[in-house]
């Protein structure tokens, strides 16, 4: 039993070990000002191409639901022209080749002529 | 410089278009959020890219931020969600377990005063160890972090995570109970 807890607080002191090393590692000192210059650089681009990108997102999002609507409407087009422009076999004549009456004369086993 | 205002200030003071402010509050807050991410994701350079994108976030959508809860509550509830999606995004891609390895050996603190062997069993206990805590259900893992890598409260995690102080204290508990069990095997000494 007192074998087992002192096991268990060797796993926590792993477990906790484990815990100081990574608490130990440090962020870079300039995080802070790299993500100062992100946000102003992200500024000055939301402030330059911000009325163009909305008007562009508006365009681009109409054409790309319209798009959309074109292709299905494509599809439905081409799936009932195709399928209406089946016929079925005009070639009657494969019916009768495979016909046994043709193949064997049957009626010299039945006796009648 | 040490700033003397409160969170609820320097919020008002950005809103009221003191970008400086903003400055200040990443400065305060850069470290902890910063912890909270090595324990989700053990990696600097990740941490670094996930508190920018946390800080990038909290930027534009300050202004969102009601005060019901404390500033750092709310900091910390948005780097927990980002950790939880940084690392679905991963598994998703695949490449979680390729740098696991990798990154067991820089963590690995002192490895040049130890002999290869000596050197080889710190890799597999770091590993096991690391695999131990991400294997953690969700809930119980976010505890765990908060209160090992930031030394929050029963109170402050529960607040945090919207939970009961006791439902916390379950999670924490049943935590440290699979922990054990996932490093039965290890044999220390």
């Amino acid at each position: 039993m007192k074998k087992d807890r002192s096991d268990n607080l060797d796993q926590l002191d792993l477990v906790d070990n484990y815990v100081k090393s990574e608490r130990g590692i440090e962020p870079d000192p300039y995080l802070v000002t790299k993500l100062m210059s992100r946000i102003d650089s992200l500024e000055r681009v939301e402030a330059e191409f911000a009325p163009e990108f909305r008007e562009n997102h508006i365009f681009f999002s109409t054409l790309y639901r319209v798009a959309i609507a074109a292709g299905i409407a494509l599809i439905l087009f081409l799936g009932v022209s195709i399928g209406s422009s089946y016929k079925g076999s005009l070639n009657n004549e494969i019916a009768l080749n495979i016909n046994d009456n043709q193949i064997e004369n049957l009626h010299l086993y039945q006796g009648e002529e | 410089m040490i700033d003397k205002r409160g969170d609820d200030q320097i919020v008002t003071d950005f809103l009221n278009g003191d970008r400086e402010s903003f400055r200040v509050l990443a400065e305060m807050y850069s470290d902890t959020l910063f912890r909270v991410a090595m324990g989700y994701l053990h990696s600097k350079e990740d941490s670094e890219d996930l508190v920018q994108e946390v800080l990038i976030k909290v930027y534009s959508s300050l202004e969102t931020f009601k005060g019901d809860s404390k500033l750092s509550t709310w900091l910390y509830r948005i780097t927990v969600n980002a950790c939880l999606n940084e690392i679905a995004k991963k598994r998703r891609r695949g490449i979680f377990d390729r740098i696991e390895d990798g990154m067991a050996k820089i963590s690995n603190k002192g490895g040049a005063d130890r002999n290869p062997q000596e050197s080889m069993i710190a890799d597999e206990i770091t590993i096991a160890v690391r695999k131990a805590i991400d294997s953690l259900p969700e809930k119980q893992k976010t505890a765990f972090i908060l209160q090992k890598y930031q030394d929050l409260s029963q109170k402050e995690i529960s607040a945090i995570m919207q939970l009961s102080e006791g439902s916390v204290e379950q999670l924490l508990m049943r935590g440290k109970e699979s922990l054990k069990k996932k490093l039965k095997h290890i044999k220390t000494n």
